[in-house]
């Protein structure tokens, strides 16, 4: 409970500041600074760029699906054999029918039994995440990293503060990155965007979306319901309806269901505690120890399925830490989703395996999206520069929400005690 | 080819005639957006709308070879509309008559000014205070994703201050108006058509991992030459939701499967699968397949009856739903045939006709489709794209599972429908909507 007040205390007072923030031509005070860390930052990442040999590619690649089934996967118009699609995407062989069938099962435990059309669903999924990412020079630029980072800080706020589903949170995120993109935005309006996107998003995803008048109890009154109804048609016609996202958690799920985890366990830790998250997580019954003593307990106490299950849930938890850390950063922007996920977990994966032994058995994790190395290189650099940075910065309400024991406390857990490997790779990454 | 006679015609009339048009005027707030007209077209016909008015003062001449592809090129001929008006505005779309009410929404009927055609404007009030409805939201996220000659199009959307306007394509009829005109079953050649295309946009809207979850016939469109098109998107979703959000209308009770009954929430494209096969005995026989009475309960037994009471066996994990009831298990588990259930029922009012009337039982392989879409357990429901491999299609041209999405399968030759039986406006089949909507015949 402690930790639930702190986050709801940790409080808005940033959000007046900025919507203090003076109008227009008049740039925020805090901007020039911000502008010249910018800067720095964009000289020093073409440096690394330039001295790895990193390069983005910029010509159009094929994403090539080459589904290998016996009978011929799909019967109807998306032939059975390579699928081209244009854009900037990826080169991703379905080539074993043995992963084929791990997809499809995986695919039939996250989204429902969909099995029937798993290859096409999840073709579909990656053709469609491709364009759900941006440019930096996207958001326009008086709306500074620093005021983009506030403003998410509030949204994990409210977002945990009425238990929504976690898809919304990037629904929402996504929805405001895309009106920033589209329209020429006054900074006293920046919340209410904010606002308006979550409200938007809550429609998209969940049952019961918040009241109006609940949001703008959030907002401290400064904006009254009709300015927020207003706002939603605007940011509505705007982004012409088109509000359809690929979520990173959809791909961060199948890639662990898919993983050297036995589907079932898989299944158990990630989905059950979602659904209902009183009963069946036996983990929220244990008060708030570290992630290390609940562990040791479990190695005599628990059955090694249960164990197995702890394992799976931490490494999920952990990864989704760095994923939502990940919605702060400006930079990240340009990741697409199904690249935060494979990155968040592999990250997850490294520092678990460095803080605990017992992590090198299910280290194994199906390559399903085919990124380089040194692309996801890059997006763990980030995420670990974040985590580091997250337990003392001013916005640390996602550090905060992941300190609780029905997240496993990872933040405070693994992530805190791998900071160490987690700056060397920074620092590894930032000197090779 | 009257067509082409009748318009050019209305344009040379004299003036003294025209005059005595205009003191004939009837209705014409019917035609709301009089101020919208372009001057141009003022200057060689002076308010082009009294020769519509005309129009109808004339004797209806009766076309009953009427090619209703023709309507476009008529269309064409109208100058009232201007080139480069912008899509998304009101003024670019002129309304002439209400069509029906909704639960959320009014809908009209309305002419496109931007290329003439007919469209149907689902006009959404937004005073609520919840600000633009989830429903309105979803379907028009969803539909903008949607592309295919089986899934209706969306055109435009329309945002003004007090109301959102989503312009579709006019579609003239829906499977429900269709099924009441030809009352006691539909021709076996035309519900496999139909059959056909509402199978083949549900597994194109599967595909994208969208759920339609509210099928009934009345959100099944029908045009004139018998498109089918899948309409009304609003609780639709990209994934599954509980169903608290499933519509409580007991219309739409007919179409659950008993998995969602029963209160399941995991369901998937299963859900649709259920609605096709109950429409497809609907059309059949011409009378709803499962028509529950009253409440939830009232409906699972009646599909208990047909199907057999299931149990662990058949449906392992039935009994930890919500909704389901120990006395069931006393009820036979065995399912009955299908064609044994409806392909004998006799109405006693239209016994004559019965006769020439095929059932469910003798149209060859509806049986075994509807078997196959009928299951009681989620998982044994065939899927869309395997059902349209099944018996029953096999008497359709080839070349149908080739067509490209947006291909309307009446474009390979040889398809077209059948006339229908029966008929409630018999001489005229299918004239009686032309006249009443169609003011400019």
């Amino acid at each position: 409970m402690a930790v639930e007040n702190t986050t709801r205390c940790h409080d808005f007072k940033t959000m007046t500041d900025l919507q203090k923030m003076p109008d227009r031509k008049r740039e925020p005070l805090t901007c020039k600074d911000n502008n010249i860390i910018l800067e720095a930052e964009k000289d020093e990442k073409k440096k690394r760029y330039q001295t790895t040999g990193f390069k983005q590619e910029k010509g159009v690649i094929f994403n090539v699906i080459v589904c290998s089934d016996d009978k011929g996967v799909s019967v109807g118009q998306s032939g059975t054999c390579p699928v081209a699609v244009g854009s900037r995407s990826r080169l991703l062989f379905i080539h074993s029918s043995l992963l084929e069938r791990d997809l499809k099962k995986a695919m039939a435990n996250v989204d429902m039994h969909v099995e029937k059309y798993a290859c096409e669903i999840f073709s579909n999924m990656m053709k469609e995440q491709a364009t759900c990412c941006f440019k930096v020079s996207d958001v326009p630029r008086r709306v500074t990293a620093a005021m983009r980072a506030i403003l998410v800080d509030w949204l994990v706020q409210v977002h945990e503060y009425c238990a929504m589903q976690e898809e919304t949170l990037y629904l929402a995120i996504y929805l405001m990155n895309l009106y920033l993109k589209t329209s020429n935005i006054r900074i006293p309006k920046l919340q209410l965007v904010g606002a308006t996107c979550l409200f938007l998003a809550c429609k998209m995803e969940e049952n019961a979306y918040p009241e109006p008048a609940v949001l703008c109890f959030m907002m401290e009154n400064t904006y009254d319901k009709a300015a927020l109804l207003k706002m939603e048609r605007q940011v509505l016609s705007h982004l012409r309806f088109e509000l359809r996202y690929t979520q990173p958690l959809d791909f961060l799920r199948l890639l662990i269901m898919t993983g050297k985890f036995s589907t079932e366990v898989a299944v158990k830790s990630i989905l059950l505690p979602k659904n209902n998250p009183s009963s069946a997580n036996p983990r929220q019954s244990v008060p708030s120890h570290s992630a290390d003593a609940v562990a040791s307990e479990n190695d005599s106490t628990f059955a090694p399925v249960e164990q197995e299950k702890q394992k799976v849930a931490e490494i999920y938890n952990l990864a989704m830490y760095f994923m939502e850390l990940m919605l702060m950063e400006s930079e990240a922007m340009t990741f697409e989703p199904a690249q935060l996920a494979e990155a968040g977990l592999n990250l997850a994966q490294k520092v678990l395996q460095e803080t605990k032994e017992c992590f090198d058995t299910c280290s194994e994790v199906h390559k399903l999206y085919t990124y380089s190395n040194t692309e996801l290189l890059h997006v763990e650099h980030l995420m670990a520069n974040a985590s580091i940075r997250a337990s003392t910065s001013e916005t640390k309400a996602t550090y905060l929400k992941y300190s609780k024991s029905s997240r496993s406390s990872v933040s405070t857990g693994p992530a805190t005690v791998g900071a160490q490997y987690l700056s060397s790779l920074v620092h590894h990454a930032s000197f090779s | 080819m009257g067509v082409v006679w009748c318009l050019p015609g209305c344009r040379r009339a004299p003036p003294e005639r025209r005059s005595s048009a205009c003191s004939l005027q009837c209705k014409p707030e019917e035609l709301t957006d009089l101020k919208e007209v372009p001057r141009e077209v003022n200057a060689p016909q002076r308010g082009w709308y009294h020769t519509i008015q005309e129009r109808r003062v004339r004797p209806q001449r009766v076309r009953r070879h009427s090619n209703p592809l023709q309507e476009r090129a008529v269309t064409k001929g109208f100058q009232w509309q201007r080139k480069g008006l912008p899509f998304g505005t009101a003024s670019s779309y002129l309304n002439l008559e209400k069509l029906g009410e909704g639960s959320y929404a009014t809908v009209y009927k309305g002419i496109s000014r931007i290329n003439g055609q007919l469209v149907a404007m689902k006009v959404i009030s937004m005073k609520t205070e919840e600000g633009v409805p989830f429903t309105a939201i979803r379907e028009g996220s969803l539909l903008k994703g949607l592309k295919h000659a089986n899934v209706v199009l969306l055109h435009d959307i329309i945002q003004t201050c007090e109301s959102l306007t989503f312009v579709f394509e006019y579609v003239q009829t829906d499977l429900a108006q269709y099924m009441s005109q030809h009352p006691g079953g539909l021709h076996p050649h035309n519900v496999r058509l139909f059959m056909f295309q509402l199978l083949r946009g549900l597994a194109y809207i599967h595909r994208l991992h969208v759920l339609h979850r509210d099928l009934k016939p009345q959100n099944l469109l029908i045009s004139y030459v018998g498109e089918l098109k899948l309409a009304d998107f609003g609780l639709a979703r990209a994934k599954s939701v509980p169903s608290q959000t499933y519509s409580t209308e007991v219309v739409t009770l007919w179409y659950r499967p008993p998995d969602v009954l029963l209160g399941a929430t995991d369901y998937s494209s299963e859900l649709d699968i259920w609605g096709a096969g109950c429409i497809l005995i609907e059309m059949l026989q011409g009378r709803p397949a499962l028509p529950g009475i009253c409440n939830v309960t009232d409906q699972l037994e009646k599909i208990w009856l047909v199907m057999g009471a299931p149990n662990e066996e058949s449906w392992p994990g039935v009994s930890s739903l919500s909704n389901y009831r120990t006395e069931w298990r006393r009820l036979p588990s065995k399912a009955r045939q299908l064609s044994a259930v409806w392909g004998s029922q006799v109405t006693s009012a239209l016994s004559i006709e019965e006769d020439c009337i095929l059932r469910l039982g003798r149209v060859k392989g509806a049986e075994e489709l509807a078997s196959r879409m009928l299951k009681c357990f989620p998982r044994d429901r065939v899927s869309a794209e395997r059902a349209l491999e099944l018996y029953f299609f096999q008497t359709l041209p080839r070349q149908l599972y080739q067509l490209p999405d947006v291909r309307s399968i009446f474009t390979v030759p040889g398809v077209k429908l059948e006339t229908e039986f029966s008929d409630l406006f018999t001489p005229y089949p299918k004239m009686q909507h032309q006249t009443r909507f169609d003011w400019r015949f």
